[in-house]
């Protein structure tokens, strides 16, 4: 018998590890249990070849709280984040849209494609600006319960009510449109170029199960938007030595304070007792207990894989089987000799040092979203493609290059059958020769690639469905909704055992705000003091 | 596929600040290189030496480029009724041959910009601002015969101010003597295509020149030619903000907040609170933002004023709060100066419309001295703008300095 | 120059209601209405000797017993049939699902669990339903407004759900924008019932089942149907003389062919109008019943409006989505599980059909495989000549801007429509002795609504209440003094059920007073 802590989180990924940190912080002896033999969940660099390090799930940091990098004094611990530059997407008829990161640049640039949306691309910018300004807040916060009369979700509901009421009346007429449209009908109203209107709706699907014409996905802008709000320098960028330096930084501040972390360590339940978790067993047999646990997995992993069923109310048990994950995204990694050449690019470009896109038409997106919904990938898939080495020299040796292609839409399943090696295979060639069309010579600097669909994503990550979220972010899995009406506060119908990764609010992106939020919960549930977790940045 | 280059054409990131027309000859006369970001282009803000260049426009010539300001070509038969609909001021009263001081706002009244109106005959116009506003201008010509047209890069401006001004200009064979203030020539054919119109942002004698970009090096030769014997400097922004607020002039998004960028939705303005109610015309046909203009003077319900303030003592207030019986906050100053011609310490202020009498107002300067701040409690006037009035600014004939 | 207090424009069911609201509350009402009969999209025509067939609208689903009362249309010589109208969900290679009286339950031949099923699902849509129901028959609230009636509709919603407790609000607040499919799925209904509330959910507006929000479509059905589903007497003309009769009645004037050309404004209120014939007729009210975009854009013109409307009024994203198929038949058709009665047949076999004849239309091409509602017509049916019948068709997701144009897809749509129904009723096309196809264009252009679309403008969250038609235009004032609107472009929306009238009549009785 282990000797018991007073808190487990169960799985290293980066919410798991924000969790852990603040927890340990606050003099609680936590043990985080991992089950691969590296820590990292999805925010992982892995050297899939020699040499060669891949952030081989997300790839880029953009959301990361600063709040939560400050309190866990992630610099100290060896992160550093580097803003990249620019973007590109390429036209079928070989010309290109270019995002500069210079204002000026960035306008006329669009104005090259059409005047008036040059111009346009102020207001457009400030409208969004001025959405996220007022979700913003909300990130850090738990979400009160709209159906409690509790004097905290009161107070809570009031806060958001006081948000909308400082609205205008035009401001919450536009809010109400905003969160129930869809990208491609909120871009028709500010622009006229497609090739534009196809670069912007890129945010507004990333990671979803919908098409950029799907009411909601607006919204779904925001979580990419976000963090560039409150004059969060550098927001957008890659992690020095790729995504694993986030979860490394976090490990090595957790293990500072105190904190122990077992790897190769599968958790296969979650021990109840009388209603009241006391801890994990492991996959070997070995127990671990503790009167809290916390899972870092998503909320069907945790409460339909390592819950026994009878513990649970039916209800909440068929509202979690009805939880919507819906993988729809693949990620193609690929390992290169020398950096491929973009001839549509004008030489010395900085967008081949940012995110690349060969989807020209919102029709296109739309299209590769019509083949996720009849159950297999897009046959013209979107891609979001960088090579981080460009500026990130530590990831390969000189000279080569990581190269990381975000792919949608990839389903979990295809026609309801299993994915075959052969599929897997046929979706990674579909990839590998979209790019190729752009770049003369590209399959010939091949090195490796790993291919990732959402079997993979499940099968070594643990992301049901593959998702990249952890569950879809429409409406009815949002704030008070996400994960379960009822149970968004972290907490669990099992006392003692709380949920904090992406599959609650505010959802997924390496944001880290779930992590904290569950450990602000369980510190008031320990009446331990919080004060080390710093409240959201003030928005003026 | 075709995968070649899109050429130069799109290289904007190389360059993100253009070069005007004059770039070349005002980096020859810098000694400051002290330049900022007007619009997209490098534009100077001192160029040599601060004081001289603002002397320059108050007691000899002075040359500022003005080719970064936001410049659309509006023609067509609507065109007139198209910035009657527009603006706020009637433009119907605009005679061709003139320039109209005006403004425009959006279905709340609260103002999209200022700018100059340039009416170079019944349906030819040049609207110059300092804000982008093709989609809303395309959006209003909706319904009208008209062609709007952004022509920002296309057209050179130089304004050419001071008592000098006009006896230069004459000197460069530009005969202004007839020029009333506010009133548009066409400029000799050899120095281009272009025009010339006694307008400026200084308060005193002074022209505007717009030609066509090709002609741009040849007319700051021409004129930088004739101006060795009338005092002629190039200057820099530093030293026209001086000018244009003793002038009693506001600026976008300095002065007053523009309502298509203000990310605070409470921070737009009527034309009533930033001091332009009497441009708004409302006996013209209807025009953008009549409705509820007309509404919020029916309601009483402007929130602000801008005003000139005079402060005792000479420490510039640029940016100072402004207090009411030294304890209520009323208000904040958006240009503080000390005024080198009025020898006051001058301020433009948007101030609380309850305490528009100016009764006991008070304005808290922090001036940093050595890294000690000495907090000031300064006693505040309201006066009349401009602060300062040139009889020569008018004066046609123009006088022979 | 004659003077009225108020002219509405467009004799459609909204402009008749409030015609006749505004004239029992003593008001000089004059109606003028572009075509020579009254009902505008909602009435019926001679396709054939003969043969008086629904033009578009075909049912009568969503007036309540209060506005016909209010109205006086019972006097007026309005009647239903008497007999429930049967939906029949048509099932390739499998017999069909009859629901002898609309949703209502039970439904024969099913097995006990996918009846419970279906009787849990109705049961909390209708409870939601009931809850938006009571935003939906009054103006609806603005932004910032703080009025009493707001708060007693606001208090009566928050009793509503406090009275039926914590996890139906949960319940409420996480379905309300979810799509249909998602809700069908999660209440394992019978797939063919899952198919036809799919179809019902999203027919006339261009979202499939798996789009987030498609339920609200649901929701409206539900919120403005009361009872049973209904036919009039008659048919759609019948109804709409019923609505003329009791407008003129209540003592307004109506004159017809008399298209208006302009709405005149001057300093910002109007004074009346002119018509195409070039006569001004005064008016301090002036109540456009007709498609917003067609006031604001041609009635009204944007001279006399601020950009910032403007813009808006364009972006109302107007072009509609079902061609209407109408088939003069010399036989009466047999449908599988039709009766003698009017029949509501339905093509929507599962949730993946409907969703999957959704998908082309977002690109402006038609479905291989068209979903579809038919209302066939009664045995005995006064409107068609003895033996024989009518089959109104609305065929779904059929983009107005087809790209292969709709010369030719007229007649592939009426090929692929005829080719199911031959499936299902062998020798039909041979009972065929008149037909027409309402495109999207043919709708604009026959009834003056810009794109053609059922609710004049699509009718999806972020154009509905305070949104509806636009901010700025919604509580059915226009931003010109004297100038109201109502009409499908309004709030509530489309639906034969007079509520816009209604309520904007309110508000202009409101506004004089």
């Amino acid at each position: 018998m282990n000797k018991p802590y007073d808190v487990i989180v169960v799985g290293a990924g980066h919410n798991g590890l924000v969790n852990a940190c603040y927890l340990q912080r606050s003099g609680l002896n936590v043990l985080v249990v991992e089950k691969n033999d590296w820590i990292g969940g999805a925010a992982v660099s892995r050297e899939l070849t020699p040499g060669i390090l891949y952030s081989n799930c997300s790839y880029v940091c953009s959301l990361f709280r600063p709040e939560i990098m400050r309190d866990l004094e992630l610099a100290k611990h060896g992160l550093q984040i580097i803003a990249y530059e620019g973007g590109a997407v390429f036209k079928q008829d070989g010309d290109f849209l270019a995002s500069y990161r210079n204002h000026h640049a960035h306008r006329r640039e669009f104005a090259r494609h059409a005047p008036r949306d040059g111009e346009a691309y102020e207001r457009y910018a400030r409208d969004v600006t001025r959405q996220c300004r007022f979700i913003q807040p909300l990130l850090m916060r738990t979400a009160p319960d709209p159906a409690s009369l509790k004097p905290r979700d009161l107070g809570e509901m009031l806060f958001l009510l006081k948000k909308f009421n400082e609205l205008t009346a035009r401001e919450m007429a536009d809010t109400i449109r905003f969160w129930t449209m869809s990208i491609s009908d909120f871009l028709d109203e500010y622009f006229e170029a497609e090739v534009i209107k196809a670069y912007l709706a890129i945010s507004g699907i990333i990671g979803t199960a919908l098409g950029p014409m799907s009411p909601g996905t607006a919204y779904v802008l925001l979580h990419h938007y976000m963090g560039e709000v409150d004059g969060n320098v550098g927001a957008w960028g890659y992690a020095r030595g790729g995504m694993g330096a986030i979860t490394r930084a976090l490990s090595s501040s957790f293990l500072a304070s105190g904190g122990t972390i077992l790897t190769d360590a599968q958790v296969s339940k979650v021990l109840v007792r009388n209603g009241r978790t006391t801890g994990v067993v492991l996959e070997n047999g070995d127990e671990h207990l503790a009167t809290t646990v916390v899972s870092n997995a998503d909320v069907k992993r945790t409460f339909l894989k390592l819950v026994e069923e009878p513990e649970l109310p039916g209800d909440f048990v068929r509202q979690v089987r009805n939880f919507k994950m819906r993988g729809s995204s693949g990620k193609v990694n690929i390992a290169l000799d020398s950096l491929p050449e973009f001839p549509a690019l004008p030489k010395g470009s900085p967008c081949i040092r940012g995110d690349m896109h060969f989807t020209d038409t919102v029709e296109r997106m739309e299209r590769g979203y019509d083949d996720w919904k009849a159950g297999t990938w897009s046959a013209d898939p979107f891609l979001d493609m960088m090579i981080p080495t460009t500026i990130d020299p530590t990831m390969a040796p000189p000279g080569q290059h990581f190269m990381s292609c975000f792919v949608q839409y990839c389903p979990p399943k295809i026609r309801n059958a299993d994915w075959t090696d052969a599929d897997r295979d046929a979706f990674g060639q579909t990839v590998i020769n979209q790019i190729a069309d752009y770049s003369p010579g590209f399959k010939d600097r091949i090195i490796h690639m790993e291919v990732r669909t959402p079997r993979e994503l499940e099968a070594e990550v643990g992301l049901t469905e593959g998702n990249i979220f952890q569950g879809e972010l429409t409406f009815d899995q949002l704030l008070f909704n996400r994960p379960i009406p009822g149970y968004a506060q972290y907490r669990s119908p099992i006392a003692g055992l709380y949920i904090c990764g992406s599959s609650t609010h505010p959802g997924g992106g390496v944001m880290g705000a779930p992590g904290r939020n569950a450990a602000i919960e369980i510190m008031r549930d320990l009446k331990r003091n919080a004060s080390h977790a710093s409240p959201a940045h003030e928005i003026l | 596929m075709s995968m070649k280059a899109a050429g130069a054409a799109s290289e904007f990131w190389r360059n993100p600040q253009w070069k005007s027309p004059f770039h070349d000859r005002i980096e020859a006369l810098m000694t400051e290189r002290h330049w900022y970001d007007w619009a997209g282009y490098a534009a100077p803000e001192i160029i040599d030496d601060a004081e001289l260049e603002y002397f320059a426009i108050r007691s000899t010539a002075a040359l500022f480029d003005i080719s970064p300001m936001v410049k659309y070509s509006i023609s067509g038969p609507d065109a007139e009724q198209f910035l009657n609909h527009l603006t706020l001021r009637d433009v119907s009263k605009l005679k061709a041959g003139r320039v109209q001081y005006t403004a425009w706002c959006d279905d709340d009244g609260q103002v999209l910009d200022d700018g100059t109106l340039f009416r170079f005959d019944d349906s030819t116009f040049r609207l110059c601002c300092q804000e982008r506003h093709l989609p809303w201008l395309m959006d209003t010509a909706f319904d009208y015969d008209v062609t709007v047209r952004e022509e920002t890069d296309e057209i050179a401006g130089l304004a050419l101010q001071g008592p000098t001004s006009a006896a230069l200009l004459r000197d460069a064979g530009i005969d202004v003597s007839g020029l009333k203030p506010f009133q548009i020539a066409v400029l000799p054919k050899s120095l281009g295509r272009g025009h010339i119109s006694r307008t400026g942002f200084t308060g005193d004698l002074g022209y505007e020149l717009f030609v066509d970009r090709k002609s741009a090096g040849a007319l700051w030769d021409h004129l930088w030619q004739h101006g060795t014997l009338r005092g002629l400097r190039a200057i820099g922004y530093h030293a026209l903000n001086i000018a244009r607020i003793e002038a009693g002039f506001i600026v976008a998004n300095a002065d007053f907040v523009t309502s298509e960028t203000a990310l605070r939705s409470n921070r737009p303005r009527l034309p009533d609170e930033i001091g332009l109610d009497w441009m708004v015309d409302l006996t013209k046909p209807h025009f953008n933002g009549k409705r509820a203009i007309e509404r919020s003077r029916q309601s009483k319900s402007r929130r602000e004023v801008l005003v000139g303030l005079e402060i005792e003592g000479n420490e510039p207030a640029q940016h100072a709060i402004v207090y009411h019986a030294k304890r209520r906050e009323v208000g904040v100053v958006t240009a503080g100066i000390w005024s080198p011609t009025a020898k006051r310490n001058i301020a433009l202020a948007c101030v609380d419309a309850r305490y528009e009498t100016g009764d006991n107002l008070w304005v808290e300067i922090y001036a940093l001295r050595e890294l000690r701040y000495h907090k000031l409690m300064k006693r505040a006037r309201i006066v009349e703008r401009p602060f300062i009035k040139l009889p020569r600014r008018t004066l046609t004939p123009p006088g022979d300095f | 120059m004659k003077s009225f207090d108020t002219i509405v424009i467009g004799a459609g069911h909204n402009g008749m209601t409030a015609a006749n609201l505004l004239a029992r509350r003593g008001q000089k009402v004059l109606v003028l209405e572009a075509s020579q009969v009254p009902g505008g999209m909602a009435t019926s025509s001679e396709l054939a000797p003969g043969y008086s067939i629904p033009s578009i609208a075909h049912s009568l689903n969503g007036l309540d017993d209060k506005t016909i009362a209010a109205l006086g249309l019972a006097g007026a010589g309005l009647r239903f049939e008497p007999d429930p109208l049967p939906t029949v969900c048509l099932l390739p290679a499998a017999d069909p699902l009859v629901l002898p009286n609309g949703y209502a339950a039970p439904i024969p031949g099913m097995a006990g669990g996918d009846q419970k099923n279906w009787q849990d699902l109705l049961g909390s849509l209708s409870f939601q339903a009931a809850i938006l129901k009571q935003f939906i028959a009054s103006t609806p609230p603005q932004p910032r407004e703080r009025s009493f009636q707001l708060k007693a509709e606001g208090l009566k919603a928050a009793l509503k759900m406090k009275r039926a407790g914590k996890s139906e609000l949960r319940e409420f607040l996480r379905m309300v924008l979810m799509p249909a499919a998602d809700v069908v799925q999660e209440a394992e209904i019978d797939r063919r019932l899952a198919g036809l509330l799919s179809f019902d959910a999203t027919l006339g507006i261009a979202v499939g089942p798996r789009s987030p929000t498609s339920i609200l479509g649901l929701y409206y059905r539900l919120a403005t149907q009361t009872g049973q589903p209904r036919v009039p007497v008659g048919g759609m003309a019948a109804a709409m003389n019923a609505f003329h009769q009791a407008g003129v009645a209540a003592g307004a004037v109506f004159r017809f062919g008399t298209p208006v050309r302009r709405i005149v404004v001057d300093g910002g209120k109007v004074t009346g109008v002119v018509t195409e014939g070039g006569e001004e007729i005064g008016a301090a009210t002036v109540l456009s019943a007709i498609s917003p975009v067609a006031t604001f854009g041609s009635l009204v013109g944007s001279r006399v409006m601020d950009t910032g409307i403007v813009r808006d009024v364009r972006s109302i994203r107007t072009k509609g989505n079902v061609t209407k198929l109408n088939l003069a038949l010399g036989l009466r058709p047999t449908f599988k599980g039709a009766g003698n009665g009017a029949t509501r047949l339905v093509f929507a076999p599962s949730v993946d059909d409907v969703e999957r004849a959704f998908n082309p239309s977002k690109y402006g091409e038609l479905p291989e495989a068209p979903c579809f509602e038919a209302i066939l017509s009664a045995a005995g049916d006064q409107s068609v000549p003895a033996g024989a019948a009518y089959l109104s068709v609305s065929v779904q997701n059929t983009p107005y801007d087809l790209r292969s144009g709709w010369k030719k897809g007229r007649v592939a749509l009426m090929k692929s429509v005829m080719t199911r129904l031959e499936q299902f009723s062998p020798g039909i096309a041979k009972a065929v002795v008149a037909a027409e196809t309402l495109a999207p264009p043919d709708i604009e252009e026959r009834y003056h609504v810009p794109g053609g679309h059922w609710h004049h403008g699509e009718w999806q969250v972020d154009r509905l209440f305070f949104n509806r038609p636009v901010f700025g235009a919604a509580n059915y004032r226009a931003p010109i003094e004297g100038l109201f609107i109502c009409g499908a472009g309004t709030h509530p929306g489309g639906g034969v059920n007079g509520l816009s009238g209604l309520n904007a009549a309110r508000e202009i009785l409101g506004a004089v007073r």
